[in-house]
This record gives structure tokens, sequence and C-alpha cells, in this order.
């Protein structure tokens, strides 16, 4: 496999690459981020606080 | 260091452990920290030495075309900003190996900045331009995707490229590139590579627009519409408004909503159109745009979700500009790690058809939207 | 700044008058000094060179300043612009001012500077000459005495004018005449509380004293004036270090080092022997007993300012010795001011030392560029610096070949160069189809030639956020405001999750970025005539302020007096002259009305104050109430002249408006004494408007008396008055009755009239006498009014004769007006053809006649998806004179909605109104003296709004000092 210069290190991680377990727990973690930066927003605002 | 090949399965020990640890990942995100605050004007940094400060100084140095400034038409950007600055430094200096953890967090930040930028499409601020328009915008969307996509296979570009291409180009925003690119599993350098189509292309037209504006003797309003549906790009499509008149420019930022809020429709449209495909035809080997999804990915769905939650104003001001300025700052720090992660070679292997599709589905779209705006406007199908 | 609110009659005639002025040919003969640039000439608020920012000087008060390049009388002829000498300015402004001893900020050409030392004189103009319209000139360097208008009171003349700088600043318009009785007069009045009669005389000075300033004019009729003086303050020399001082503390006996030479403080009773030596201490630079410097306003006096500082000229440095706080060692940003007044109670005694010098004098060569002459143009209140111009010397042409004048070579710390560049291409004959300013940093503006097909014939133009486009723009605000070539200007709304909400918005102004709808079918706005033949404008309009999205509930809320309907004339409206105007949408006539004084004795007035609360709305609560919804009083703003507290106080009418310009209230600050350099009045008074203060400080007054006018009722018909003439036992029909003269006297002036209803019932009252008393008391006061008028019949049915003041009898005849179907408005009542709506009548503060209708809900209107549309008032035929619809409402953006009229059954419909999203529905509709007053008040923000509305950009956003204080002003 053609092995990009840019995005792998040494130890063979691509960081470009993103697939299986490992795409499905980053999304897992984007979503659970962008739910708490977003209802923590909405809350505030709701609570007056913004 | 050890040499043992990579392998997440044996170390994962909750969904967490793809952070990785501290001190794994902190010289990546801190590459990533330093190009979004010198890229862009974030909330929060107060630092005056940023990419987008030096645009706006160009700006003011080479003064504005149309009453527009010349790096908003070439569409510099929160994303536009740091990618450049990543690139440059990527293909400048490489990068580092004790970055690349860091950097993969980009595939966090995609979901997240696509699940806050739900709040940024509210239906409601569209339907001031009526139903009639909204329905116009919608169809013509739809069919740019469509014959998009169509020319894509027929003229044999990666489905990917393509789809990036399609989505870009029938929302009339080149950001559509990178949100597509986790949807369809999108090469970096093809959402580059499909970047570059749609701006070169809206470049272009915006500047030729006025030209077909006058040969057929549009009216202000009616050229206004065409520049939305038919550039998209926002400073472009004001440099053609207001290249045409001032009022046109004016009804260009009116009528702006509309493409705007059903942006979403489209790549979402595109993601569909490709995943339905590429579930029907599993043994295509031509297909590779959304095969390594085995179903709809969760954010896709929570964006959805989220998109709808919008419509019902569950997302008020300023809130959803609190939520936006975090979208700024989440594409900040992953279009520095895109930036970083591409050699120019690979953002130019894509090679030049993915132009020729842009220029032509953009030219069919331009020749369809004068035609049916001239009728919708004679037939008073379409009122401002 | 303040400005005198002035109601234009005639907004094309200004207008005319206005490019007349302008088109001024741009000859060697009349020199450009104290004139505007054209009417229609491009403003563009930012260029990143020309700076507007915000800072404190070292005791924390606020100084507002701005740069700007201006153009004016320029002309483009044979392929060239022609610019006249003085043509071509640079203006570094200051809103307040700035004085020696105060390290008050002041740009100079792009740099921070700091104004460290004047030189003034009073300069005495006498016998000036002016006529009405005329803007003469009355010394050479450049001054412009302006008389704009006249008008009369007991018809006799009062004028009023305003003395122009020659960059065409003008503080406010001043009034004056020479034919009534002084305001001291007004002392001896024995007024009681509340309501009193009209006043007899009406009050007015021949004299105008504005603190450094004083005019006093000598003879004036309608048409011209003559001044006997006109004494303003001219500033010589100024000094301006370029450079943060440098701060040391002082430790006496003993030195500092100052770079390479040491400051020696010697302790004396009176202060410091200050001495400078070089390096080893051996040779002596300077030396000078100095003073401590603290903030009294005196001690920057011609013949006392000596004491506070050492200046050593050849070695660049200037040294005083302050109380500076620790904390603001080498700081020029003071978090803010302390102490009564201001001043540091609290640090240690340091030397400051100021080095960079500049020093420039009025009239002779910018030092780096004799291409320029400096300007140096003091505040006429303060007599402290304001403003520096640096203006072109000789008169320049561009062309094709030569397309660019450089501005002033600047001080810089890299490079001195030209701060600025005027560019000029694409010459046709007559028009140039380019021209721009570029900057110290090479940055330019936009081409300023918006119409590309037509050019311009001009290259004048204001570029940067000096406030002296406010001045300038005087006389085409209005026409630029409401220039339809770009459509209806809308600035979309900042939301945030708290509205302004007030309950009832009586004597608010509506939001600063209400759009301005400018002229609509349905508001009428034409021309009446009065039985002289005076025109007079007439028009009506529409205000809603204070309207909020409540989006919790999902709807628009506009709160009790948030909806008002305004209908004014271009001056009040008076009885026996036949004067008209519009009664919602249909021309009425005034035939009588009822008036009084109202007067409030011994009250406490507190300093306004405006502050931001958490939500970062500002907010205010000090208003003094005079009368019912007649009128507020508001201490607006203070200065100290030669520390006595001067208060600026504001009479606030109903509408929001403010009347006329803020009275000027001091104490100890008469002229004769030679202890003061200023002169204000220790009262106020002007027509019928007094203040009487027991003590004025500077953040509270003591008040002993107050009157002003107010108005109770109006009686008006829709039926043209009707002149007859009738000889003795001739009757004429009068309504369903008839009137019949009894007998008159022309030598004594009477007429005895009856008046008889269909029955025969009978009244009779002998009108007059019309004599010499009579006359000098017309027509405005209401007791000789009464007296030549017979009013009968039921309420709201009346009939009424009044004689013919003009041609009382012809022909042997006496020649009576007769009235029918008299209608009754009652102040604080509801509109009788209207109940949803209260009477608010304003009265002319100077004369008791109608000055505006005005008609506002008295309940909160809720509009939502339910009731998205609300009738304004009904008029007479039942039918709504507007309608404001909503069209497009999420539950927390209005995205699209607009007014609605209907004449003559077809229906006119504005603009969007909210064409960028909005979170209220306050609009000013219509062009009376109502919404040009709510327009003036944010000229210069709405006339930036309007260039980038033009090209569809968004404005800067606001940083530090400068996003707080527009908190405080939005």
């Amino acid at each position: 496999m053609e092995r990009h210069p840019h995005t792998t290190d040494a130890q063979g991680f691509d960081y470009m690459a993103n697939s299986g377990l490992e795409e499905k727990d980053r999304d897992y973690v984007g979503i659970i981020l962008a739910l708490v930066i977003m209802v923590f927003i909405t809350v505030c605002q709701y609570n007056g606080l913004l | 260091m050890s040499q043992t090949p990579y392998i997440y399965e044996d170390r994962r020990r909750s969904f967490l452990s793809c952070c990785y640890s501290f001190q794994e990942v902190l010289p990546g995100l801190l590459a990533m920290f330093f190009i979004a605050i010198f890229s862009n004007n974030l909330a929060g940094v107060p630092n005056p030495f940023t990419l987008e400060n030096l645009f706006r100084y160009l700006d003011a140095v080479i003064g504005p075309i149309n009453g527009q400034p010349l790096f908003q038409i070439l569409n510099s950007n929160f994303v536009w900003n740091p990618f450049l600055l990543g690139l440059i430094i990527g293909n400048t200096f490489g990068v580092h190996d004790s970055w690349k953890r860091g950097l993969s967090y980009i595939h966090k930040l995609m979901p997240l900045g696509i699940i806050m930028l739900a709040p940024h499409f509210v239906f409601g601020h569209a339907t001031k331009a009526g139903w009639a328009m909204i329905i116009f915008a919608f169809v013509i969307m739809v069919l740019t995707a469509q014959f998009t996509i169509w020319l894509g296979r027929r003229m044999g570009v990666d489905d990917r490229h393509a789809g990036d291409i399609a989505g870009a180009l029938a929302t009339g925003d080149p950001h559509v590139t990178a949100i597509l690119m986790p949807m369809l599993k999108a090469k970096g350098g093809q959402v580059i590579n499909a970047l570059a189509c749609v701006l070169l292309f809206g470049l272009i037209a915006s500047f030729l627009l006025p030209l077909v504006g006058q040969l057929v003797g549009m009216k202000d309003e009616a050229f206004g519409l065409l520049s939305i549906l038919g550039i998209g790009n926002t400073g472009q499509m004001y440099n053609a408004a207001f290249g045409y008149s001032y009022e046109a420019g004016r009804w260009a930022h009116y009528l702006e909503p509309v493409r705007h809020v059903i942006m979403p429709a489209g790549f979402l449209y595109v993601f569909f159109v490709l995943f339905l495909r590429s579930r029907i035809n599993p043994d295509d080997p031509e297909i590779h745009a959304t095969r390594p999804h085995k179903a709809v990915p969760l954010f896709v769905i929570i964006f959805i979700v989220c998109w709808i939650l919008a419509q019902f104003h569950v997302f008020k001001e300023p809130a959803h500009l609190a939520i936006f300025e975090m979208v700024k700052w989440d594409f900040s720090l992953a279009a520095a790690a895109l930036g970083l992660s591409l050699p120019l070679r690979e953002i130019a292997q894509w090679g030049l058809r993915g132009f020729a599709i842009t220029c032509i589905a953009g030219t069919a779209r331009i020749v369809v939207l004068v035609a049916a705006i001239m009728a919708a406007v004679h037939f008073n199908w379409l009122t401002f | 700044m303040f400005f005198e609110r002035r109601w234009k009659n005639l907004l094309i005639g200004a207008m005319v008058g206005a490019s007349c002025l302008a088109g001024v040919p741009a000859s060697g003969a009349e020199t450009p000094h104290g004139l505007q640039p054209a009417a229609d000439m491009p403003y563009i608020p930012d260029l990143g060179g020309l700076r507007a920012r915000t800072f404190k000087n070292q005791y924390g008060q606020v100084r507002h300043l701005a740069e700007s390049v201006v153009v004016r009388q320029s002309k483009v002829e044979g392929g060239k612009a022609h610019v006249p000498a003085g043509g071509l300015f640079y203006i570094s402004e200051t809103k307040e001012d700035a004085a020696p001893f105060m390290r008050d900020p002041f740009f100079v050409l792009g740099e921070h500077a700091y104004l460290v030392d004047l030189k003034s004189h009073r300069n005495t103009v006498r016998d000036v000459k002016v006529a009405k319209r005329e803007k003469v000139l009355v010394d050479k360097a450049g001054y412009r005495l302006w008389f704009d208008f006249s008008t009369d009171h007991y018809d006799k003349p009062y004028i009023q004018l305003a003395l122009i700088a020659p960059s065409g600043h003008w503080p406010l318009e001043f009034t004056v005449s020479d034919q009534f009785a002084h305001m001291e007069e007004i002392r001896k009045l024995d007024m009681k509380d509340g309501l009193n009669p009209q006043l007899i005389e009406y009050y007015l000075d021949p004299d105008y004293w504005y603190g450094a300033s004083k005019f006093t004019v000598k003879s004036n009729d309608f048409d011209k004036a003559t001044f006997d003086s006109l004494e303003y303050p001219v500033i010589d020399e100024a000094t301006f270090s370029l450079s943060r001082p440098w701060v040391l503390d002082v430790r006496q006996e003993d030195f500092r080092w100052y770079g390479t030479k040491r400051i020696y403080a010697f302790r004396h009773p009176e202060g410091f022997l200050v001495r400078v030596t070089d390096f080893s201490g051996d040779k002596v630079l300077g030396e000078k007993l100095i003073r401590p410097v603290t903030p009294q306003g005196y001690k920057d006096r011609d013949d006392a300012k000596d004491e506070y500082f050492l200046s050593i000229p050849e070695e660049n440095m200037r040294v005083e010795i302050m109380v500076q706080p620790e904390y603001l060692k080498h700081s020029d940003f003071t978090p803010w001011s302390n102490d009564v007044p201001y001043g540091w109670t609290d640090g240690l005694l340091s030397f400051v030392i100021y080095d960079d010098l500049v020093t420039v004098r009025n009239g002779e060569p910018w030092p780096l560029d004799p291409r320029y002459r400096v300007g140096l143009e003091a505040n006429l209140l303060t007599g402290k610096l304001q403003r520096l111009i640096l203006e072109n010397a000789e008169p320049f042409t561009l062309d094709d070949s030569s397309n660019s004048f450089d501005g002033p070579i600047k001080y810089s710390e890299v490079w001195n160069r030209p701060a600025f560049k005027l560019v000029a291409s694409g010459f046709d004959d007559k028009t140039v189809s380019e021209y721009y300013v570029r900057d110290a940093f090479f940055q330019r503006t936009d081409n300023m030639v918006f119409d590309g097909k037509k050019g311009r014939r001009d290259i004048d133009l204001f570029v940067g956020r000096a406030p002296t486009l406010i001045p300038i723009l005087e006389d085409s605000f209005l026409t630029r405001l409401s220039d339809k070539t770009y459509g209806i200007v809308v600035q979309g709304s900042h939301f945030t999750t708290h509205p302004q909400a007030m309950d009832n918005m009586a004597f608010n102004a509506p939001d600063p970025t209400a759009p301005f709808g400018g002229l609509l079918r349905g508001f009428n706005r034409t021309n009446v005539k009065n039985r002289r033949g005076d025109a007079l404008v007439s028009a009506e309009g529409l205000v809603i302020r204070g309207s909020y999205v409540d989006w919790r509930n999902d709807r628009i809320v506009i709160p009790r007096a948030g909806l008002f309907y305004t209908s004014r004339n271009g001056r009040n409206v008076r009885a026996l002259r036949g004067e008209s105007f519009y009664m919602l949408g249909r021309k009425a006539w005034i035939a009588t009305f009822q008036s009084a004084t109202f007067v409030r004795k011994d009250f406490d007035l507190d300093f306004w104050k405006l502050q931001p609360e958490g939500s970062l709305h500002p907010i205010y609560w000090q208003d003094v109430p005079l009368g019912e919804n007649n009128k507020m009083l508001r201490f607006t703003d203070r200065k100290f002249l030669d520390d006595r507290a001067m208060g600026l106080v504001n009479v606030v009418k109903y509408s929001g408006n403010n009347f006329g310009a803020p009275f000027l209230l001091a104490q100890n600050l008469d002229p004769t004494d030679p202890g003061t350099r200023y002169s204000v009045h220790p009262m106020f008074g002007e027509g019928s408007t007094w203040i009487i203060p027991e003590f004025v400080g500077d953040n509270y007054m003591r008040i002993k008396e107050f009157g002003t006018p107010i108005i109770q009722n109006i009686q008006y018909t829709y039926t043209e008055p009707k002149r007859v003439l009738l000889g003795v036992g001739e009757s004429a029909g009068l309504g369903v009755g008839t009137v019949k003269v009894l007998a008159f006297d022309e030598a004594a002036g009477t007429v005895t009239v009856e008046i008889a209803d269909k029955d025969g019932k009978a009244e009779t009252r002998v009108l007059g006498p019309l004599d010499e008393h009579a006359r000098n008391l017309l027509p405005q006061h209401q007791d000789i009014v009464n007296r030549l008028q017979l009013v009968v019949g039921p309420l709201n049915d009346r009939v009424m004769a009044e004689m013919d003041i003009e041609k009382p009898f012809e022909d042997g005849k006496a020649a009576l007006w007769t009235y029918v179907n008299l209608l009754y408005l009652e102040n604080e009542k509801p509109l009788p053809t209207d109940s949803r709506f209260m009477v608010r009548s304003d009265v002319c503060g100077h004369c008791y006649q109608l000055n505006e209708l005005l008609f506002d809900n008295s309940e909160e209107i809720v509009l939502d998806r339910n009731n998205p549309r609300y009738d304004g008032p009904k008029g007479a035929d039942g039918k709504p004179i507007f309608s404001i619809v909503v069209d497009n409402f999420d539950g927390e953006m209005i995205h699209a909605w607009h007014i609605e009229t209907v004449v003559r059954g077809r229906v006119f419909k504005s603009d969007n109104l909210a064409f960028n999203p909005r979170n209220n529905v306050d609009v000013l509709m219509g062009v009376n003296g109502t919404t040009e007053g709510f327009l003036r008040a944010n000229m210069l923000e709405r006339s930036a709004y309007q260039e980038y509305w033009r090209v569809g950009l968004h404005e800067h956003a606001k940083r530090g000092l400068d996003a707080w204080m527009a908190h405080k002003f939005q």
C-alpha cells in the first residue's frame, strides 16, 4: 500500500485514514462533543446567560 | 520508539481510546491550534496577526471590485485560510511524526462541525421570498446535482470527486466539499481539487454573468436571483450581482437565504444518491463514494435531527451565533489538519476532468436558469 | 455637540439652496473656507489610515477622536479637476476638546499624539452685516456667519444663525433678536406652581453667550441683520507631543535619570525647583520652579500656565509634575475617572516628561510640508483645541496625465511620508469616472464615482468619521437619507436574548437603526398657504419606537406610546390666519386653541446617567416631568469652564425629540468678571420657556423656577373657512344658522356680531377692539385671539365668526371669516375618531401655538401569527390612515413587514422594512420635523451605514472602549 509521507508516521498510523471501529469511536466523540456544546450554549441562552 | 504496526483495536479499551494519550496528541493539537489562530480571527483570541487580517489589508490595498473585497471573491474564509496555511507548512516543512496523532482529531472535528452547522440553516429565514422561489431553487439544485453526478460518470471521473463537485456546485457553497468529505469518504486531494474547480468556475462565471444578464436584458431582481442560483458562492455571487447593478446586488442579499437554507438538502441529496447507488451495486468497482459506510453514519442522522430541531427555532439567537463561532473554531482546526495532510501532487493527481465537468454542469445550469428565470418572470411565476 | 433643531420648511428648497451654495465655482476669489462639499458628495466612513478611536485623558475623561479627508468646492472642467486653495483638507477632530495639562489625546496625521500647550486669544469682529441664507466671511481665517432663517413672534422678527469655522463646522444655531424683552425680565414675573395664564411678553436677548464666544446683534429684520460684535476664540499655536510621556517618581533633593540627562527636584514651599542637566550633572540645560499640576482648568490661562511646566525646546522636552497613581505609570489607558470632580486623590508626585514635540501655528505652513497650511480651530464653548486642519495652500488640478496629489507629509516612527493621496482618473471634458483616496498604508477607498455611466462633475468627498460631517450635511442630510436610489436602507438588528423592553415609550426616541421610509403616498406632505400667502410645508408621519420581539412568546410587542402618528407644519399653526394642517389624511383649518404656562418651582435635577445594564441596553432614569405628558427636563452634559460647573439642560418633548438646542446654565460666569474667560447666562429664557437655577453643580442642579407652555385643546374644521363682508344689519348663512353684523366701529376696531342657530336662538358679542394694543400681541396671544372670535353651539358642532385681522373693514362693511362644524380635540383624551389612540398635542415652546398633533396607542399592541396586521388611527371617514403589516415573522426574527396606505382606493406599500432581518418594527415614516429630529440625532451613523448598504458590506465590529461607548449610545 502506498504510504502517504504527510499523514503516516513510523508506526504506520495514517492520520487521514479513518475506518472501522476507530472511525466509529471518533464519530461518537465528535457527536458527543457537538451535542454537549450545542446543549450547553442553548441552555445558557434560554436561561438568559448569553 | 516501538516499530510495531499500528492496530487500533489492540489498544482500545473504550470508545474514548480514539482520543489517545495526552502526550501523543498534544503536539498535533498545538499545530492545529496555532495554524487556526494565525489564520482566522477566532472568538476569544485577540490575535491581530492572522491571515484573515492580512487578506483584509490586501483587500483594502487592492480596493474593492464591484464593491466587494477581492479575497472574498476568491472565497477566503475560515476554512480556506487555515487550509492554505497548513498546505504551505506541510509542503514546505513536511509534517513531523509527533503531530500525526493529534492531527487525527480532524475525524472528530468533521462530524462535530457538521452537526453544529445545523442551527445555521433555518428554513423560516427563506420563506420571505415565497414558496415559488424556494421550490424553484430546490428544483435547480437537485437537477444540478443529478446532472453533475451523471456527467461525472460519463466522463469517468471518480465518483467521490464528482460527488464533491456536484454537492458544492449544486448548493453553491464550496464548503460543501469539506462537509461531504466524511460523508462520501472522499480523499483530501479530491476535496481540494473539487473546491478549486468550483471556485475557479465561480470566479470566471462571476465576471461573465453580468455580460450574460446585459445580453438578455434581465431585470435587476431577476439577475440577483440568477447570481445566487447560478454561482452561489457568497463573495462571487455578490461580485456578479453588484457588477450588474446595485439593485441586483441588494436583491442577491435578500434572496441569499433561499439558497442558504436548502443547502443541507443539497448535500444530503448527493450523499443519499451515492449511498443508495453503492448499496444497489455492491460489487461495482467503479463506485467508491460512501462505500466504506455500512449504514448511514450516525453523525449524518444526528445532523438531520438537529436540522429539523433548528426549523422549530430551538437554537435561538444569539445561541446560534455562539454555536457558529464554535463551528469556526472547529473547521479552522480541521482545515489546518487537512492542509497539512496534502502534498500538492495529491491535489493535482485528480486532474482537470473535474474542472471540465464543473464548467459543463455550471454553464448548463446558467443557461437553464437564464431561460427559466426569464420565463418565470415573464409569466409571473416568480414575484419579487 | 449639539444642534439647534430646526424644522426644514422646504426639503427641496433647502436642497436647491444647498446645491446653489455648493455649486459656487471654484474661483480664486471665493475661498472655500466655511463652505461645504457638494450636497451629493460621496461619504465613505472608513479608511484604515484615518483613525477613529476613543481614548481617555490622564484624568479618565473620555475623548472621541477621529480623522477625515475632505474635498470641497472642486470642479471638473476641460478634462481637469480643479481644487481651490483650502479645497482639500485633512481634519483631526475631538468631539470634546483638548487642553494643556490634561494629557488630552489627539491624532496628528494618524499618529497618536498628546496636546501639551496652546496659545489662544479671543477674536472680536465688529459690524458684520448678513442677509438671510447668506454665509458671509467675517475674518481672514475664513470664519463665516450664516443667517439660516428668520421667523416671527407678534409679527416681529427673530433670527437664527451659526458661526461656521473654516472647516465647515458649527456647534449649534443660536437665536437672537433686538426686538424683544430681555430674559432677565423674566425674574420679575410672579408665577404660581402649576398652570398660569399665557405670558404677555416674548423673551429673547440680542446677544447669545456661548462660553468662550459671544454674538451680539445690533439690529435685525426678517431678511438682514447687523451684528455689533462677534467674539470667538482663536487658537494661535498648539504644541503636540508625538510620544507617550515618560513618567518618573519625583525624589526630592535628588535626581532621576531621563535617558542621558538628570532631572533634579529641589523642594520649595510652593513647588519644586526642577533642574535638567547633562549626564554628568555639571551642565544645566534648564531650570525652573514649577508647581505640581492638578486638574483645575484655570491653570491653562495665559497668565497662570507658566508656573506649571519647564520647557526646554533645544532638548525637545517639556517637564510637568503631577499626581500619578502608581498603577497608571507608563499607561494612557485610564480605566475610570474618580474623585470630585475629577483627578486623583491618591498617587505619587511624578515627573511627566513629554518629548517628540511639534509646534504648529495657525495659518502657517505645516512643518514637514509647506504645500499645506495649518488651521487650528477652537471649541467655541470652551475655547480649547477641537480641530487641527491641514489644507492645500495653493490650488491644484488633476487630470489623466497627472492624476494624483499627495496629502501632507506625516510624522512617522519609520518613514515620514504623505499621509494620504488623492487620485482621480478617467476624465472627460466635464466629468470624472474614478477618484479615490489612498492612505499612508496604501489602503484605498472604493471608487467614489458611484454612477459610472454619469460620472461626477466634481471630486468632492468626505472620508472618515470626524463629527464635522454632521454640520456639513445640515443642508443635505434629509435628501441624502431619503435617497431611494438604493431603496429604503434597512440595517439588520443585533439579536440578543434580552430585548430592550419598556412599558411606556413616552419621551423616548426610536431605535437609532430604525429604517427611515421617507415619503410614502398616504402620508401627506404638501405646501399649505395661510391668508397672508405664506407657504408652509405640512407633513404627516409615523413613528414606531420601543417595539421588540418577545421571542419567548412568539410575538412582536409595541408598548404603550410606542406607535404614534404625527402631523406637523413648517412652524407652529396659528389662529386668525386661516392656517391649515393635516389631520389624519385630511386637510383641516385651525379655529381656536387653549394654552397655558406650566410652572414648576424648587426641584432637584440630577445629572443624567446613561449606562447600559447587564444586557447592554442603555438605561436612564433621571428625567424630571414638566406637566403631565408635556415635557421632560434632562441634565445631559456638563463642562467645567474655569472650574465653574456648567450644565447643559435639554427639554425633551413627548415625541422623544429635544426642544431646540440644550440650554447652558452656569453661575458666576459673567463676562464683566475679569477672573473668568467665559460668558454663560446664569439663567435661560427664550420665547416663553425659561429656567432659573438656584444652584448649578457638576452633577446636580437645584432649579428655582421652570416655565414652559402647555396646550390643552384645539378646535378645527375640515370645511374651508369663508370670508363674508357684512354691512350693519346684513347677515349670512353659517351652517344651519346665520351670522349677522349688528354694528361696527372702524375707528375703535370693533364689530358687534350675532350668531343665531336654526331655532333662532342667538348669541351676541362685540369682537375687538382690534387696536394698536391688540395688534402688538397678534397673532399669538390667545386672549386677544379669543376677543376677536365668537364661538357658539354644542361641542363638536360649533360655528365661529372671527374678524379678518388683515383687512377688517372693506367698502364700508365688516369682514368676517366664518367657520362651521368645529371639532374639539382635547389633550390627554382619547382621539374622538378612534379611542385606541390618545391625543398628545405638542405646543410650541416659544409661542403657545399648536406645534404638532401626535396620537399614540394607549394600550400595548401585539403582533403575532394570528394578528399580523394593525391599523393606525382612523380618521373622520372611519378608515385607518395606515396599516402595519407583518409579512414574515418566525417568532424570533422579522424577515418582512411593511406599511400600507390606501389613497383613493389604491393600495400603496412601503418597501420591505426588514430587508435585513430585524428584531423590532421601529420605523420613521414620512418627512416632518419629528422624523427629521430623530435622523439628525444619528446622522453620522446612518450616513455610514448607507455606504455599507450600498455595497452590501457589514459594519466593522467596534473594539475596546469604542465598543463600550457604543453600548451607551446605541
